[in-house]
């Protein structure tokens, strides 16, 4: 899994991972996070959202933030470098949307 | 129940054989180097996944299972290759003297992580997609340690023929470096495997 940090393209788990961390959340929350947004079609490997984690925590787009009350999980949350990089992310993802719709709603002669 | 088996290397056939036995309602408790330990559960309740973790760390490893465990999932140790040691204190038959005794730096006889996940019928396997690199970063792994330890029990096996050793210390070394030997090529052959598959995919990665 590699992010395209100067282009500005993020896989689609990372993307996930940080949005489930807009509230602090741990390992388990953001699994179920994932798999009910996009209706269990995105699911992941317990090996693989802890590669991811591990990732974006020593990029310092999330970081921990002490352990839920009562069942001890690690929680995370998104950093404001993560939110800056997420935000980014959206314009980019919106200009792509406006282009695919223009061209493929556009040339199958809908308009 | 107790069961003595020992699989070395053969991840897979671990792997089967534990799931073959929660299928037929048995659940792992307890493992030993030479011994796997079940209490009976419900049929096909759990099943188990095993992951190779030599080469890591101990904090990463701890910190791993502890996520796992999280996660809802049970998780032991095991060790993948037979030696006479007790803690990291492990004993050469080849060697001489007091050197007789090596010390092993990580996480010594705990090179296999064996997950347990409740059977929910959902995404089974731990590692998904967009992951192959990591996938080839890690039979690469497992392909030099079992190289490593071919390697060094062939040598074992020449000093001790040609040191004066006893001779059924050589043939014992000399059939485990075969043994190595031979697990080295079955994870060549699973990287190529790999690559190949990486390669086919690479178009669909992206997003």
């Amino acid at each position: 899994m590699r992010d395209n940090v100067k282009g500005g393209a993020l896989t689609e788990t990372t993307f996930f991972v940080m949005l489930a961390l807009y509230r602090p959340n741990h390992g388990y929350g953001i699994m179920q996070f994932i798999e009910e947004k996009t209706n269990g079609r995105l699911a992941l490997g317990a090996g693989t959202l802890y590669g991811a984690i591990n990732n974006l925590a020593s990029k310092g787009w999330i970081a921990p933030c002490g352990e839920e009350p009562g069942s001890a999980k690690k929680l995370y949350a998104i950093t404001e470098t993560g939110k800056m990089v997420a935000e980014r992310e959206l314009e980019r993802l919106i200009e792509l949307c406006g282009i695919a719709r223009e061209i493929i709603e556009g040339s199958g002669g809908g308009k | 129940m107790r069961v003595f088996c020992y699989f070395g290397g053969f991840l897979e056939a671990q792997e089967k054989w534990l799931n073959k036995m929660a299928e037929k309602g048995y659940r792992l408790v307890r493992t030993t180097s030479l011994m796997y330990e079940f209490d009976l559960c419900a049929p096909s309740q759990y099943e188990y996944q095993i992951e190779f973790m030599a080469g890591k760390d101990q904090s990463h490893v701890q910190d791993y299972r502890r996520f796992l465990e999280e996660m809802g999932y049970r998780t032991f140790t095991k060790n993948i290759n037979l030696n006479f040691s007790i803690g990291k204190a492990r004993w050469r038959p080849w060697a001489k003297g007091a050197a007789q005794i090596a010390t092993n730096p990580g996480n010594y006889n705990q090179e296999l992580l064996i997950v347990e996940r409740e059977r929910d019928g959902k995404l089974t396997s731990l590692h998904t997609g967009q992951d192959a690199e990591a996938v080839a970063a890690y039979l690469k792994r497992l392909m030099n340690t079992n190289f490593y330890y071919g390697l060094i029990l062939a040598m074992g096996c020449l000093l001790s023929i040609f040191g004066g050793g006893s001779k059924a210390v050589a043939i014992l070394l000399g059939v485990l470096s075969v043994f190595f030997f031979v697990q080295a090529v079955i994870f060549v052959l699973a990287l190529r495997h790999a690559n190949n598959k990486k390669d086919n995919e690479g178009d669909i990665e992206g997003v």
